[in-house]
């Protein structure tokens, strides 16, 4: 998949799984953290998207690895973490 | 058994308003992102309570009495779809699939740690919330209890076990003891536990609905049948 598409798709992900209907795919930003600052989601949204992003590209998430918190730092890293999973 | 309870202020919204009255302006007071998790069932709830009138609350010690027969039934149905169909459940649909999750929800916007009870007694939910609204005013050294009762119509696959008329419903009350020294007032009413046993009807009003009517009317009495329960209710005046 595109850069730019997987990047939307993403985007959209988090709006629908989150149930964000107020913000749309622009307002958020590719490297600002979704969590806290930046987007604010909480440690629930967490577990929501994890299971969106498995559900939708069959890429399972370690929800105690260190590495997992730096996947879901921002859109950005999160796409290169499903990129670097998706089959060639 | 018998008692006694002041109902300082009240909100009801069902069925007949809902459409008239949008949800999402019953929360206007919340922030975005506490608004974002509420389900209707939620909104219902926590829109009555926040109608409420506020100052009756301000400085005073208040404990929360929250009632509701099936709970968010159709949230919990669809967890309930999700876990037959052998798919993952949804974390923020089981983190607020509780009985006690709205009311610990209006706790956290009111920024107040107060003591909860949640209840869930069939046709009985508004008799003995304020049962237990009356025990804690009489027990303790508080001057307020907010009673928030509150349920949907079953979801369409549950239907067909509905017992009651179907409806949307919220009543939220602040209730204090009757207060001798301030006269009669008109909403000083007295509950009354008769003996009487009602046969089960199918197609009748939530008691709940039935009750807030006839707070907002001016008939002396009401009787009302919850399972196995009859209570008569008067105004003190």
């Amino acid at each position: 998949m595109a850069h730019a598409e997987l990047n939307l798709a993403v985007k959209k992900l988090i709006i629908e799984s989150l149930e964000l209907e107020d913000i749309s795919p622009e307002e958020i930003i590719d490297d600002e953290p979704l969590f806290i600052d930046g987007l604010g989601l909480d440690s629930i949204d967490a577990l929501e998207l994890g299971l969106a992003i498995k559900k939708q590209y069959g890429v399972k998430i370690d929800a105690n690895s260190e590495g997992t918190k730096q996947h879901f730092a921002s859109v950005a890293s999160l796409c290169a973490f499903i990129a670097s999973h998706e089959p060639a | 058994m018998r008692f006694e309870l002041a109902i300082d202020d009240s909100f009801f919204i069902s069925s007949t308003q809902i459409g008239k009255i949008e949800l999402k302006d019953l929360i206007s007071k919340l922030k975005p992102m506490q608004k974002r998790r509420l389900s209707n069932f939620s909104k219902l709830a926590i829109g009555a309570l926040l109608n409420l009138d506020e100052q009756l609350l301000e400085d005073e010690d208040w404990e929360l009495v929250f009632a509701s027969r099936h709970g968010d039934f159709h949230k919990t149905s669809e967890l309930l779809t999700s876990l037959a169909l052998k798919e993952s459940v949804s974390p923020s649909g089981f983190s607020l699939s509780v009985h006690n999750a709205v009311a610990g929800m209006y706790s956290i916007f009111m920024q107040k740690k107060v003591p909860i009870t949640a209840i869930a007694a069939g046709k009985n939910g508004l008799f003995a919330a304020l049962t237990d609204a009356y025990i804690r005013l009489e027990s303790k050294q508080i001057s307020k209890v907010v009673v928030v009762l509150v349920d949907q119509s079953l979801p369409e696959q549950f239907a067909q076990y509905s017992d009651e008329q179907q409806k949307d419903y919220a009543l939220a009350m602040v209730v204090s003891k009757v207060d001798e020294r301030q006269g009669s007032r008109p909403n000083n009413l007295r509950f009354v536990r008769d003996q009487h046993v009602p046969h089960a009807d199918d197609t009748a009003e939530p008691p709940v609905c039935e009750f807030a009517k006839w707070l907002d009317a001016n008939q002396a009495q009401l009787n009302l049948s919850g399972s196995k329960q009859s209570w008569a209710i008067e105004r003190l005046n």
